[in-house]
């Protein structure tokens, strides 16, 4: 029984039930892939900011980009 | 008029900046275009409006740029406009009706490259259901600023931040994985995205008045 608590690693003792709950996340999921999930939703935000971030800049920034370097009327 | 947040109005007299400083400024503009193009379009989902919205915020940056501390972020303080620019521009009916569209739909803007441990369409699909102000907690947070930052930026509370970060996340999750039935096939429109942009948007304008 010691062995097998340890196994679990989550095991609450008197609780029958605890190892099964304790492995499970949502949907049947074990905790570590709830994670390495949550993980992956963090890093594909991340690569869609990046992958926006590094697109060229349009030709349609230009009038703003010239203003911006002084070159029409900065104060418009 | 009341603005969500008022990082870039300072109370303190705003001094001219000198000659180096408004180079600098105006370089760190030029620096700051793709970051403030992909935070757009992490918000509005298209394209065409995000980049309006990019271009609409460096000129308000221009013309207000007295009201910006030398040495203070200025990453936090163009993003601080451009939200407020996103946020104002939902008042304007016209606008309001380009982002409703633009809500929730499978736009070609927002298609990602694939990713091997999660489809990063699906993501992003799924991403574009989800409220404006747990979107941009999200992106905030994925990686450009802190907890405390995306907070001043929002004008709310840390707790706040973390909490639509944590039902941003969860809410994501269940609806990447229960794809099948939850979020809307990528050739189909939702069916009308008009009514919940509606209620968000009273909702917004309701705590800016309020």
């Amino acid at each position: 029984m010691a062995d097998k608590m340890r196994e679990g690693g989550v095991v609450t003792a008197g609780d029958p039930n605890a190892t099964a709950a304790g492995r499970t996340g949502t949907r049947g999921h074990k905790p570590q892939t709830h994670r390495a999930q949550q993980k992956a939703i963090t890093q594909g935000l991340r690569r869609f900011f990046d992958s926006v971030a590094s697109e060229p800049v349009p030709d349609e920034f230009m009038a703003i980009l010239q203003k911006i370097d002084g070159k029409k009327d900065a104060d418009a | 008029m009341n603005r969500p947040l008022s990082a870039h109005e300072h109370h303190e007299a705003p001094r001219p900046m000198t000659k180096e400083e408004e180079r600098d400024f105006r370089n760190g503009l030029v620096e700051m275009v793709p970051v403030l193009r992909a935070f757009a379009r992490s918000l509005c989902g298209k394209r065409d409006l995000a980049d309006d919205l990019a271009q609409e915020t460096l000129a308000k940056a221009l013309q207000a740029r007295d009201k910006f501390r030398p040495g203070t972020n200025l990453k936090a303080w163009l993003f601080v406009i451009l939200r407020n620019e996103f946020y104002s521009n939902h008042r304007r009916a016209k606008t309001v009706a380009n982002y409703a569209a633009a809500e929730g739909m499978h736009s070609e803007s927002m298609e990602p490259e694939q990713h091997a441990s999660l489809d990063l369409s699906d993501l992003m699909r799924a991403f574009n259901q989800l409220p404006f102000e747990q979107k941009e907690a999200l992106i905030l947070t994925a990686g450009e600023f802190s907890y405390d930052e995306a907070a001043a930026i929002c004008g709310c509370a840390v707790g706040t931040i973390k909490s639509r970060v944590s039902r941003a996340r969860k809410r994501l999750e269940s609806l990447v994985e229960g794809k099948d039935g939850v979020l809307p096939s990528r050739s189909e429109q939702p069916e009308d995205p008009t009514d919940a942009f509606f209620k968000f948007g009273r909702s917004v304008t309701e705590k800016a008045h309020g």
